[in-house]
C-alpha cells in the first residue's frame, strides 16, 4: 500500500525533501542535512510537517471523567487552555502511548496521539469510554505544523494578530493575517526549544506553510525533516513511542514520573502503586559517551563486567561530536555523574549519565 | 526515489558490490567508499577507523573494528581485498564528515595486496554503475 500523503506533501517535495514512507506516511527525512536542520532549530527557527500525528476530539457530559480515568495526569484540575503531557498505561500498567491533550472548555478536549499508534490508542479510549462521552477521530482532516526555535515567537507574531503572550503548554485561537483565518495553535513541540504546533484543517495547510516561509527567512527559517525531529528530541531526552518505551515500562520507570497523579484513579495505577512498594528495577537515563563512538538502539550497558543495562535510543549530537544515548539502568545507577560502559561494537566505551537540561 | 545519475564514479577505481573503492598502486590498495555510499548515508559524523597490523579478508567486515556512521545509522566497511592494514587517513578520523563532501579525497585505509588475483574480482568502472543503478530500483 502505498503511504498516506499529507496535505504538506507537494510542498515537501518542491522543497527537496527527501521522502520516506514512515509508519504509512510520505515525509521528508531531511531537506537540507541533519545537522543542518537541527541547527537551525537551536538557534533560529524551524518547521516541520508533522500531521502523521493524530488527531482526537473529545466531549460530552463525561469526557472529564473518561478521561481522567484514562489518562495518568489530573484532567479534573486542568485550567481551559491548558495542555497536559500525559502517560497512559494498559492493566498491567505498561505504557500504551504518551501525548499531549488541550482542554479547550468545560467538557471538550482535543488530543494528538502518535502516528504509529493512532489505531491502538483509539481502541484503548473506546475500551474505556464512559456513555456521555463523544469521541472523534479527526486524525485526516488535520495537518500539523510544528514551529520550532528561540525565533518561533518573532515568526508567529509577524503572521498572526496575536500577541503570542500564552505560556509553555497553554493554547489559543489564532487569526492568520494572509489567509485571513482562525486557528487552534498550541505552545509546545518536541524539541526542547520554545515553539508552537499549528493545528489547521487539511486545505488551509499549504497557505500557512507558504506564510511561515515569507515572513521568516531574516530569521533562518528551514524546513525540517525527520531525521532531526529525532536528534532534536534525543538530545533533551524526550521519550520516543514505540522505541524508548513499547508495552514493556511503567511511567515510574522514565523520567517524567510527574505524569502520574495519584490523587485520583485511573487504568494501571494498581500495578504502579505496587511497583512503587517493591521497587522499581530499572530508571531511564541520558548518557554522553567519554570515549569515542556513537551508541545506537539496542546496545547493551555494563558496569564493573555486569550487564546493567539497554540503550533504547542513540545519536551523535548533530553539531557537537558527543555520542549520545537514552536507555535503561539499574535503579540508582541512572544519577546523573554516574559513569558505565556501552558495548559499541567489540568495544566497551565509557559514559556518563548527563542532565540533558541542565 | 533519489537519482544517481549525478553521483561520479572515477574510472581508474574499483568497486565492491557493498559501496567501496580501491585504488591500485603496485603491492598497495588505498581504501575508501563510494559517492554512492555517501549519498545514501548522508551526513557522515564518525568514522571508526580499521587497526593497523591487522589483516583484512576480501569482501568481509574489517575485524575487529571498521564502520562508517551518519547520524542515523551504521555501516560496516567490508575491505576489498585481503591483507595487511598499513595506515589509517587520521586526519579523516578527526574530521568524517569531510566524506560528505569527497568520497575519493578522502581515503579511509592503505593495505597490502596479498594475491593480485583477488583484483578480478572487483567491479569495473562499468559494471559497477550497472550494479549501483540496479541497487537503486
Amino acid at each position: 500500500m502505498s503511504p498516506k500523503r499529507t496535505p504538506l506533501a507537494k510542498i515537501n517535495e518542491e522543497m527537496g525533501g527527501n521522502m520516506v514512507d514512515f509508519f504509512g506516511f510520505y515525509l521528508p527525512t531531511h531537506y537540507s542535512t541533519i545537522t543542518e536542520e537541527h541547527i537551525a532549530v537551536r538557534e533560529g527557527v524551524g518547521i516541520f510537517d508533522v500531521s502523521h500525528m493524530g488527531n482526537f476530539r473529545i466531549y460530552g457530559d463525561t469526557a472529564t471523567e473518561t478521561l481522567d480515568n484514562i489518562l495518568t495526569q489530573d484532567i479534573k484540575g486542568m485550567r481551559f487552555k491548558q495542555l497536559k503531557y500525559t502517560h497512559f498505561l494498559n492493566e498491567d500498567g505498561m505504557i500504551v502511548d504518551d501525548m499531549i491533550i488541550a482542554r479547550l472548555s468545560e467538557d471538550h478536549y482535543f488530543s494528538v496521539p502518535n502516528a504509529s499508534k493512532i489505531q491502538l490508542d483509539w481502541d484503548h479510549f473506546n475500551k474505556y469510554r464512559k456513555e456521555g462521552t463523544v469521541m472523534e477521530n479527526i486524525s485526516d482532516d488535520y495537518a500539523i505544523i510544528a514551529v520550532q526555535g528561540p525565533k518561533a515567537e518573532t515568526l508567529m507574531k509577524r503572521i498572526t494578530t496575536h500577541s503570542c503572550d500564552m505560556k509553555f503548554f497553554n493554547c489559543d485561537y489564532m487569526h492568520f493575517k494572509d489567509i485571513d483565518r482562525t486557528f487552534l495553535v498550541w505552545r509546545s513541540g518536541y524539541t526542547g526549544e520554545d515553539g508552537f504546533e499549528l493545528m489547521i484543517p487539511n486545505e488551509d495547510a499549504p497557505a500557512v506553510w507558504r506564510s511561515l516561509f515569507e515572513h521568516g527567512e531574516d530569521l533562518g527559517i528551514k524546513p525540517i525533516g525527520l531525521g532531526a525531529r529525532d536528534t532534536l528530541r534525543l538530545e533533551k531526552a524526550l521519550l520516543l513511542s514505540g522505541q524508548d518505551f513499547d508495552f514493556n515500562r511503567t511511567s515510574l520507570e522514565t523520567n517524567v514520573t510527574w505524569v502520574v497523579k495519584w490523587d485520583h484513579d485511573f487504568v494501571g495505577k494498581d500495578i504502579l502503586l505496587k511497583q512503587k512498594e517493591d521497587g522499581i528495577p530499572q530508571k531511564f537515563m541520558a548518557f554522553h559517551l567519554t570515549g569515542r563512538g556513537i551508541p545506537r538502539t539496542a546496545m547493551e550497558i555494563f558496569k564493573d563486567g555486569e550487564k546493567i543495562g539497554d540503550v533504547t535510543s542513540g545519536t551523535m549530537i548533530p553539531g557537537k561530536k558527543i555520542g549520545m544515548g537514552l536507555g535503561y539502568v539499574n535503579m540508582g545507577l541512572h544519577e546523573f555523574g554516574s559513569t558505565f560502559e556501552v558495548q559499541i561494537r567489540n568495544k566497551l566505551v565509557p559514559a556518563e549519565v548527563v542532565n540533558p537540561r541542565g | 526515489m533519489s537519482d544517481i545519475s549525478g553521483l561520479v564514479f572515477p574510472e581508474d577505481l574499483k568497486y565492491t558490490p557493498t559501496h567501496e573503492w580501491a585504488k591500485i598502486e603496485g603491492d598497495v590498495a588505498t581504501v575508501g567508499i563510494s559517492a554512492f555510499a555517501t549519498h545514501h548515508l548522508t551526513d557522515i559524523v564518525y568514522l571508526e577507523p580499521p587497526v593497523v597490523g591487522e589483516t583484512a579478508t576480501q569482501f568481509k567486515e574489517l575485524e575487529p573494528e571498521g564502520a562508517v556512521e551518519s547520524v542515523k545509522a551504521s555501516t560496516p566497511i567490508y575491505s576489498p581485498l585481503s591483507g595487511e592494514i598499513l595506515e589509517i587517513n587520521e586526519d579523516l578520523v578527526d574530521a568524517p564528515e569531510q566524506l560528505n563532501e569527497d568520497s575519493y579525497e578522502n581515503w579511509i585505509y592503505k593495505m597490502k595486496i596479498e594475491d593480485p588475483s583477488e583484483i578480478e574480482k572487483l567491479f569495473s568502472i562499468e559494471a559497477y554503475r550497472k550494479h549501483a543503478e540496479e541497487e537503486e530500483h
